[in-house]
């Protein structure tokens, strides 16, 4: 395996750790999900990648949707937030991580 | 957004809802509806070029693609219906040497169930033919046969208690371990 693919195989892991994280406190369109996720945890997720997501996470219930239509902006957005069962998975997914994260940390300054 | 641009999201819009056109027409709109959001919210940038967009959220087929993979299962799954998964998941079958793998063995989990029940309805019909039966060499044969008349059978009609509770458990470990399945090679 070349470090590319393991990159492209971990952002897909975190992908949706991430999304659902974006959404947690605050209601968000697409492009702001995006940068949030660009910007705050360098995460480089496409927006082709980013919908499908999006609409998965919707169709299982962790997240909800409105559209609305906000002032100055020449077209509807479609924001979303998180559900009580997303925000169930989302404690869940940060405990998870925060375990993992740890524990490879640990290991990496045992070989150090 | 440049007049040119919007030429160019219009065409991008007929091909991308032309590609989701096997999807209902209320969740076709949503997905829609947003890219066409998506390409006003980032044109809105008379920087940005339509090119880098639409690369971005990748050709019209593609990107639909993704959706419909997703959709697929998520009925499936939301169907609950073990038929309609296996076909989800057959389907699947030509995407990928686990997805395969992980048909066939679908495929022998509920064939397996279909003759332990099978077993069970026809052993009070044709109590000859179904059986445990024990042969030549300490060899044990189980299941519907017409070749075994005149050996020993050890289960007597036992077999269809035994069957049916075998019938029930393969099916829901089969169902479970197909909804655990759909859900990994869901993207």
């Amino acid at each position: 395996m070349d470090i590319t693919s393991w990159k492209s195989q971990l952002r897909k892991g975190a992908a949706e750790l991430a999304v659902l994280s974006a959404v947690e406190n605050d209601r968000l369109f697409g492009l702001r999900i995006l940068e949030r996720i660009r910007e705050g945890a360098g995460l480089e997720i496409t927006e082709g990648t980013l919908y499908p997501l999006l609409n998965r996470l919707q169709r299982d219930g962790k997240i909800a949707s409105e559209w609305v239509e906000d002032e100055g902006a020449s077209h509807p957005r479609k924001y979303y937030h998180i559900t009580q069962d997303g925000a169930r998975l989302l404690q869940e997914m940060k405990k998870e991580w925060t375990g993992f994260a740890r524990a490879i940390n640990q290991l990496l300054a045992e070989d150090d | 957004m440049k007049p040119s641009d919007e030429k160019q999201v219009a065409e991008y819009i007929r091909k991308l809802r032309w590609a989701l056109s096997k999807l209902p027409g209320q969740d076709r709109d949503e997905i829609v509806n947003e890219a066409e959001s998506h390409f006003h919210e980032r044109l809105s940038d008379e920087s940005v070029a339509f090119e880098t967009v639409a690369n971005d959220l990748g050709h019209p087929e593609d990107y639909a693609r993704s959706f419909l993979g997703n959709y697929e299962i998520s009925v499936a799954l939301g169907s609950g219906s073990p038929w309609h998964m296996m076909m989800v998941a057959f389907k699947s079958a030509g995407k990928g040497l686990v997805a395969f793998l992980g048909s066939i063995w679908f495929f022998i989990l509920y064939g397996s169930a279909f003759v332990f029940a099978a077993m069970a309805v026809f052993k009070p019909i044709f109590p000859r033919h179904v059986g445990l039966w024990h042969k030549e060499g300490d060899q044990l044969s189980l299941g519907i046969s017409t070749e075994n008349a005149g050996l020993e059978e050890l289960l007597g009609y036992w077999i269809i208690p035994l069957s049916a509770l075998a019938a029930v458990l393969l099916f829901v470990l089969a169902n479970w371990m197909l909804r655990v399945f759909l859900r990994k090679i869901r993207r």
